[in-house]
C-alpha cells in the first residue's frame, strides 16, 4: 500500500519532525549547510551564537566570512566539491568580538542526481558538524611550553652541573675521598637529565600519534651499541646479548635506540643479574627479548605495567620508561608484553614489523 | 679558536672554562649576533659549538646566515640543542643531544681544533 501524498501528515510524524528540530536547535555541536557558492544556507544555533553571531548576521553570509586563514576555507570548499569527505578537519574561526576559535570540522556534500548525465550531479549543499576544540588547543599549547622549558630551560643548568663535574672527576688534584661525591653529582645529573627526555616524551605523547622516520637498520647493531652504554654507565654490570639470523629492517634509529635503552636500563636498575637480551629473526617481525632473574612483578602491577608514572619498585625513575617503550613499539606497528615467573624470572618481548608495509 | 654559542651563562661559561683549560683558545657569544660580530674579526675559527634557542638571532638564523657566506660556510659548526631536525640544505659537522656529554665536547675539539691546541691539560 503506498501513501497518498494529497493527505494531511500523520500527527506522529509531525511529532517526529517536531522533536527531531527540537534536537537539532538544542545540539551542542555546530550545525550547517553551505550552497556551492559558499553561502550558509541553514545553521543551528549551537553554530552561530558559539561564535557570538545571531541567526540573521551568519545565516546568508559567506562562509568565508567567518575563517581566519583564507587558504584553509579555499581548500574546504574545493575538496568537498571535489566529493570529499572531510573528518576532523582542523581550522580557525572568527568570532563577533574578533577572538579565534579553534574547531573540529566533518563534512561532507549532498548531491543530487540531474536528468542530463552531461551536467553531472547537482551540489545542493555541505553538511558540516562542527565541534569546538579551542580548550583543547589552549592545553596543546601550553603542554608545548611546558616541553619547551624542559627541553631548553631545565636541561642548560644540568649540562653544567654534569660538565663541571665530570671535568673535576678527572683532575689529577683532586682528593680521592672527594671523587665519590663527584661521581654522585655525575650519576645524579645523568639519571636527572634521563627524566627530563622521559617527561618530554611522556608530554609529547599525550593524544598524539608518535611519529617515526625509518630506514635502514640493523637491529642487532642497535643492541650491540645500547648495551655498550649501559654496561659503562653501570659498572660491574654484564649483559648476555645474542642475535640471530637476519635482524635488519626499517625502523627510526632514534626511537628504536631509545626503546631499547629503556627495556635494557629497566632490567638493571629493577632485576638481578644474569641479564639476557636477544634479538632474532622472526619472518616479517624481528623479536626483542629481555629478560632478568629478579623477584618477579607484583601481579597487581602488571596491568599498568605499560601505564605513565608506574612504579613497580622503589625507582631511581619517573615510571615513563617502559610507557615510552610501549608508545615506540606501537608506532612502529609492533607489540610487546611481559611474561614474570619466580622460577624464570621477567622477559619484556616486543614484536618489530620490519617495515611500514608488514604492520598488522 | 672556537667559538661558543650558547645564550645560557652556565653552559656557555663551563664550555669555555674547560676548552681552555685543555689548551684551546676560545671566544663566547651570547647569540647568533655576536657570533656573526666574532666570526667577522681576524683570526681562525676552527670550530663553532652552537645552542639553537637563542634570543636576538638564533642558531637556525645564524646557520642560514653561514650557509650564504662561502668564508663562514667551511667552518665546521657542531649543534647542541634538545634535537635537530636536519634542515634541508644547512650542513653541519655533527649534532649532540643537550645536555652534551664532556667527552663529546672534547672529542670535536681534538677533531676540529687538536692542530691549534696551545698547551698540554695543565691537571689531567
Amino acid at each position: 500500500m503506498s501513501a497518498n501524498p494529497k493527505a494531511p501528515p500523520a500527527p506522529t510524524f509531525v511529532r517526529s519532525l517536531e522533536h527531531l528540530i527540537d534536537f537539532v536547535d538544542t545540539a551542542a555541536v555546530g550545525l550547517h549547510w553551505v550552497a556551492a557558492d559558499g553561502t550558509i544556507v541553514w545553521a543551528n544555533p549551537a553554530d552561530y551564537e558559539s561564535l557570538g553571531y545571531g541567526a540573521d548576521e551568519y545565516i546568508g553570509h559567506n562562509i568565508t566570512e567567518f575563517h581566519a586563514d583564507p587558504n584553509v576555507i579555499a581548500d574546504i570548499l574545493r575538496r568537498l566539491s571535489a566529493g570529499e569527505r572531510l573528518h576532523d578537519y582542523e581550522a580557525r574561526l572568527k568570532c563577533k568580538d574578533g577572538s579565534i576559535r579553534h574547531v573540529q570540522i566533518t563534512s561532507s556534500v549532498l548531491f543530487e542526481d540531474v536528468e542530463d548525465v552531461e551536467k553531472g550531479r547537482k551540489f545542493v549543499h555541505t553538511r558540516c558538524y562542527t565541534q569546538d576544540i579551542t580548550q583543547r588547543k589552549h592545553l596543546e599549547l601550553a603542554r608545548d611550553r611546558f616541553v619547551g622549558i624542559l627541553g631548553h630551560d631545565l636541561r642548560n643548568p644540568l649540562g653544567a652541573i654534569s660538565m663541571a663535574a665530570e671535568y673535576l672527576r678527572h683532575a689529577k688534584d683532586i682528593p680521592e675521598r672527594h671523587t665519590k661525591n663527584l661521581e654522585r653529582i655525575v650519576n645524579s645529573a645523568d639519571r636527572m637529565s634521563r627524566m627530563i627526555v622521559d617527561l618530554i616524551e611522556f608530554a609529547r605523547a599525550l593524544g598524539k600519534q608518535m611519529l617515526v622516520k625509518r630506514q635502514e637498520v640493523d637491529f642487532a647493531e642497535v643492541c650491540r651499541r645500547i648495551i655498550d652504554e649501559v654496561e659503562q654507565a653501570y659498572p660491574g654490570v654484564h649483559l648476555d646479548f645474542d642475535a640471530q639470523g637476519d635482524t635488519r629492517g626499517q625502523w627510526d634509529p632514534d626511537r628504536l635506540a631509545q626503546a631499547v635503552a629503556n627495556l635494557v636500563t629497566n632490567a638493571v636498575q629493577h632485576g638481578e643479574p644474569p641479564f639476557q637480551v636477544t634479538v632474532k629473526d622472526a619472518g616479517r617481525d624481528v623479536v626483542l627479548a629481555v629478560s632478568n632473574q629478579g623477584a618477579p612483578i607484583a601481579p597487581e602491577a602488571q596491568g599498568g605495567i605499560f601505564e605513565p608514572f608506574s612504579h613497580t619498585t622503589a625507582t631511581q625513575g619517573l615510571g615513563l620508561g617502559l610507557f615510552i617503550v610501549n608508545e615506540i613499539v606501537a608506532a612502529h606497528g609492533g607489540s610487546i608484553d611481559v611474561r614474570t615467573t619466580r622460577d624464570d624470572g621477567t622477559t619484556f618481548t616486543s614484536r618489530w614489523p620490519r617495515s611500514a608495509g608488514e604492520q598488522a | 679558536m672556537i667559538l661558543v654559542v650558547d645564550d645560557d651563562g652556565d653552559i656557555r661559561e663551563t664550555i669555555c672554562d674547560i676548552l681552555a683549560e685543555e689548551g684551546y683558545t676560545v671566544a663566547a657569544a651570547r647569540n647568533g649576533v655576536e657570533a656573526l660580530s666574532i666570526l667577522g674579526q681576524p683570526g681562525h675559527v676552527c670550530l663553532i659549538l652552537l645552542d639553537l634557542m637563542m634570543p636576538v638571532m638564533s642558531g637556525y638564523q645564524l646557520l642560514e646566515e653561514r650557509h650564504g657566506n662561502p668564508k663562514l660556510a667551511s667552518v665546521p659548526v657542531v649543534v647542541m640543542s634538545a634535537h635537530w631536525d636536519g634542515r634541508r640544505g644547512i650542513d653541519i659537522a655533527d649534532f649532540v643531544c643537550k645536555p652534551p656529554k664532556l667527552t663529546s665536547i672534547l672529542a670535536y675539539a681534538e677533531r676540529y681544533c687538536g692542530e691549534e691546541r696551545a698547551q698540554p691539560p695543565s691537571s689531567k
